[in-house]
């Protein structure tokens, strides 16, 4: 195993390098550079200060040459300065950093653990007006696009009922607070826990159908085994592939955050960080992030296919 | 040094006379103001650089300071640093005394010395700033004494009273070590910088807000107000529920959200006009629109008072040439109301190649702004033109605009005052000044000379009337088909007391007596 894993993570190294490249080139593609996205389209600037400007900005390089520049540095882990904000890119994503693990893995784990137990219950109780109900919520989960229901939650709980604070990470200018954090946490890491439950529970509801027709849930059924054991034992544990896969697939989402919600909720994550950074056409910013995210990934996927042998002892890694 | 001693006497004096001041007025809970100050197209959420900011000067003004700033109304320029100004006759010559006693929130005395640093920094290539550039005619500054600075122009510019508005007062002795081209990426602005408004830095949070408080040694007073927020709001609609939700007590409004605001309890809503001038601009290096007929026959076409009246709600004034403020508009203008057979006839006699579509590029991607263009695209239709709307982000729009080789006709908006100067960048040719943004390719001898002549012409009736010859050539010509300027909207809560906020391009630069406001409990 130890030899399978160096041999992906070599592998990952090219990987990575390509999809700089690429991103580095898309970026390239996209019409206006950051001077562009900084003017207000009705200001006059004369053209030696647009000059001025794109080489402090090392827009005057070529491409190469900045791509040259960027890997080099990137090499020594400096991501190179955000052109908006004159932050470190490494710094951007730091201080974001722990907003957005907060909201997501929040999300995550609720979203999950329901998704599994909903899951299952519906699987057993196939057809039953549970499972019905079930489905329709899992269906609802998934074909609502998050910025509706952000904005809904929002006029309802925050507006209407005054339940929870309009979106933030704080109250602003009061001293921080678990139950301050707590009260701004919930809305938006429910609507995006509705999203992992209704995806988990349709993969794990499937799943379960699956495997509880097979001929080893009858023989342990005939045995005379307490359905619960049948059911926690040879059936979950049978069906927990895809449940890892899904969840594997998850864990960059815990880094790169969720574009729409941190943005209507005003959560300083990264999502936002990125979203902000596409719009004044910030690269490094740009750049940066995807660089983390797909680091994140080659190791979650990695992560995930060596949970694959521990959880289903048949599949061999070697 | 003596002067320090001075000054510190100074203020001796005058601070028992500003305490009484303050002690007359009714006692106020004083409290923390939480607005949305950088939301709509005047903010600049987290833009470091106020030099190098196009927008969010409402903010700025909270904690840096002009030496002037116009009147609420935006009718004239007061002082605020500066107390009084003198200009010489033909404008090459600006003096300017600067008010006594004012302080920098660390407490040292601010003084010409920092205006000259300030408008030198500014100005100097590396800070690249374009509020600097309007200095560039500066060629010389005096500071004969510590309130006293003279600028020596090379040649009479009247509208640098207006770009006094944009520029913000940094002091010398906390900058003078940082180079210009480091000072634009310095971590001072964001870390503890110094003004001398009314409000000083307290903290900063990246993403969600920053803080101030109330500044005890502002040269009006302390400010009634404990301490103001600007919270940020990357999804603009989420602003209006914080504000109905009572989590914060400003925010600029959309006009949907203003219509949606009326009669709400314990909030009110402000209107007032944009001062931005929305417009059709023609690509006049395409055969198709060098003929006058062609781009008169657009203003025939388009019906602008069922536009203004069935989208806007009557919420915007039709503009017949650049300007609307009644002093730049001579009478008798073409009013340009709706005639269909006039504008086919006109695009007939000037042989107008129909079969073509036109593309009107906008980067405006709200709502009622494709709803403005697909009627336009309608009232088009009729007199026999196939528009076609394309619609891109701001970024992608100023690449594509200085090609004329990428579009035909633009849809967008241009500041059109408070000083009307502010419309030469987008009409005078590119031959008389290389500095300008004429992306329509204007060429017009008449224009250029008047521009010219407005811009050192001290006597402000004279001056206004340059730009009434203006409005009318602008007027007849079409280079540009002048729309409306339509109204935009703040919503406040009705706890804010004595509070002054107007819409403005950019954002702020008049007088809103921030020192004022307070919260009732």
């Amino acid at each position: 195993m130890g030899r399978y894993i160096l041999r992906r993570l070599l592998i990952a190294i090219p990987i990575l390098f390509a999809i700089t490249l690429i991103v580095f080139s898309i970026q390239q593609l996209s019409p206006g550079d950051p001077l562009n996205a900084y003017l207000p389209p009705d200001f006059a600037v004369p053209e030696a200060q647009k000059e001025a400007m794109r080489k402090q900005l090392g827009l005057d390089k070529p491409f190469l040459t900045r791509y040259g520049y960027w890997l080099k540095e990137a090499v020594q882990g400096n991501l190179g300065t955000s052109i908006r904000t004159h932050e470190t890119v490494v710094h951007a994503i730091s201080s974001r950093v722990g907003a957005t693990l907060l909201l997501m893995g929040t999300a995550l784990f609720v979203g999950t653990l329901l998704g599994v137990i909903f899951g299952v219950v519906a699987a057993v109780r196939q057809y039953s007006i549970l499972d019905g109900f079930l489905t329709l919520f899992a269906f609802m989960g998934i074909s609502t696009p998050v910025y509706l229901t952000g904005l809904l939650a929002l006029y309802v709980f925050a507006l209407r009922l005054g339940w929870f604070p309009a979106g933030g990470y704080s109250t602003p200018g009061q001293p921080f607070s678990v139950v301050d954090r707590i009260e701004h946490l919930i809305l938006p890491a429910a609507i995006i826990a509705v999203n992992y439950i209704a995806q988990t529970m349709r993969y794990t509801r499937s799943a379960m159908l699956e495997v509880l027709g097979q001929d080893y849930v009858r023989t342990a059924r005939a045995k005379g085994l307490n359905d619960r054991i049948v059911i926690a034992r040879h059936a979950f544990r049978n069906a927990l592939l895809p449940i890892v896969t899904l969840i594997g697939a998850s864990i960059p989402a815990l880094i790169g955050g969720a574009i729409f919600i941190e943005s209507i909720f005003g959560w300083p994550g990264v999502g936002r960080l990125l979203l902000s950074g596409v719009e004044a056409r910030d690269y490094p910013i740009i750049i940066g992030i995807t660089f983390v995210l797909a680091i994140v990934t080659l190791v979650a996927n990695l992560a995930t296919d060596v949970v694959y042998a521990f959880v289903d002892p048949r599949i061999r890694l070697d | 040094m003596q002067w320090i001693g001075i000054v510190a006497l100074m203020i001796g004096l005058i601070a028992p006379s500003v305490a009484l001041a303050q002690d007359s007025s009714p006692e106020s809970g004083g409290g923390v103001l939480i607005g949305a100050f950088d939301v709509g197209p005047g903010g600049c959420p987290e833009c470091p650089n106020p030099l190098q900011a196009g927008a969010g000067f409402t903010w700025y003004e909270k904690y840096f300071s002009k030496l002037m700033l116009y009147t609420p109304d935006f009718s004239e320029i007061q002082g605020e640093l500066a107390e009084s100004w003198e200009l010489n006759e033909d404008a090459t010559q600006y003096t300017i005394h600067l008010r006594d006693g004012v302080l920098w929130h660390d407490g040292e005395p601010f003084t010409a010395a920092d205006v000259k640093f300030t408008i030198e920094t500014a100005a100097h290539p590396d800070s690249a700033s374009y509020i600097g550039a309007k200095f560039v005619g500066v060629t010389s500054i005096e500071t004969p004494d510590d309130l006293t600075v003279i600028l020596n122009l090379d040649e009479g510019n009247v509208t640098l009273l207006d770009a006094f508005t944009f520029l913000v007062m940094l002091p010398e002795h906390a900058l003078a070590d940082i180079s210009p081209a480091d000072l634009t990426t310095s971590s001072w602005w964001l870390d503890n910088p110094i003004g001398t408004g009314p409000f000083k830095w307290k903290a900063y949070e990246p993403g969600q807000y920053i803080e101030l408080e109330a500044f005890e040694d502002y040269w009006r007073g302390r400010p009634q107000l404990d301490g103001i927020i600007n919270r940020f709001f990357p999804e603009a609609g989420s602003s209006v529920i914080a504000l109905r939700s009572g989590d914060i007590q400003f925010t600029y409004m959309t006009l949907d959200e203003a219509l949606g605001l009326e009669g709400e309890e314990g909030l009110s809503v402000i209107a007032g006009p944009s001062q931005v001038l929305n417009y059709l601009g023609f690509d006049l290096t395409d055969p198709r629109f060098t003929d006058q007929r062609v781009r008169q026959a657009f203003m025939y076409a388009i019906d602008r008072p069922t536009i203004v009246e069935q989208l806007y709600g009557g919420q915007a004034t039709m503009a017949n040439c650049g300007f609307i403020l009644p002093q730049f508009v001579p009478d008798g203008l073409n009013d340009y109301a709706q005639d269909v057979e006039m504008a086919s006839q006109l695009l007939s006699d000037a042989g107008f190649d129909a079969s073509q579509p036109v593309e009107i590029l906008t980067y405006y991607g709200d709502q009622l702004s494709q709803d403005v263009l697909v009627t336009i695209q309608q009232f088009m239709a009729d007199a026999g033109v196939n528009v076609e709307i394309r619609v891109v982000d701001v970024p992608t729009y100023n690449q594509i605009t200085p090609d004329p080789e990428q579009w035909d006709i633009t849809f967008a908006g241009a500041a059109n005052g408070p000083d009307p100067d502010v419309l030469s960048s987008h009409f005078e040719s590119i031959e008389s000044n290389p500095s300008v943004l004429n992306r329509s390719n204007i060429k017009d001898d008449q224009l250029d000379a008047l521009f010219a002549d407005g811009r050192s012409t001290v006597d402000t009736d004279a001056r206004a009337e340059v730009y009434q010859q203006i409005c009318q050539i602008m007027n007849d010509q079409v280079y540009w088909a002048p729309l409306w300027v339509a109204t935009r909207f703040g919503g406040a809560s009705d706890q804010i007391e004595n509070f002054v906020w107007v819409p403005a391009p950019g954002g702020g630069r008049y007088y809103d007596q921030a020192e004022l406001w307070s919260l009732a409990a």
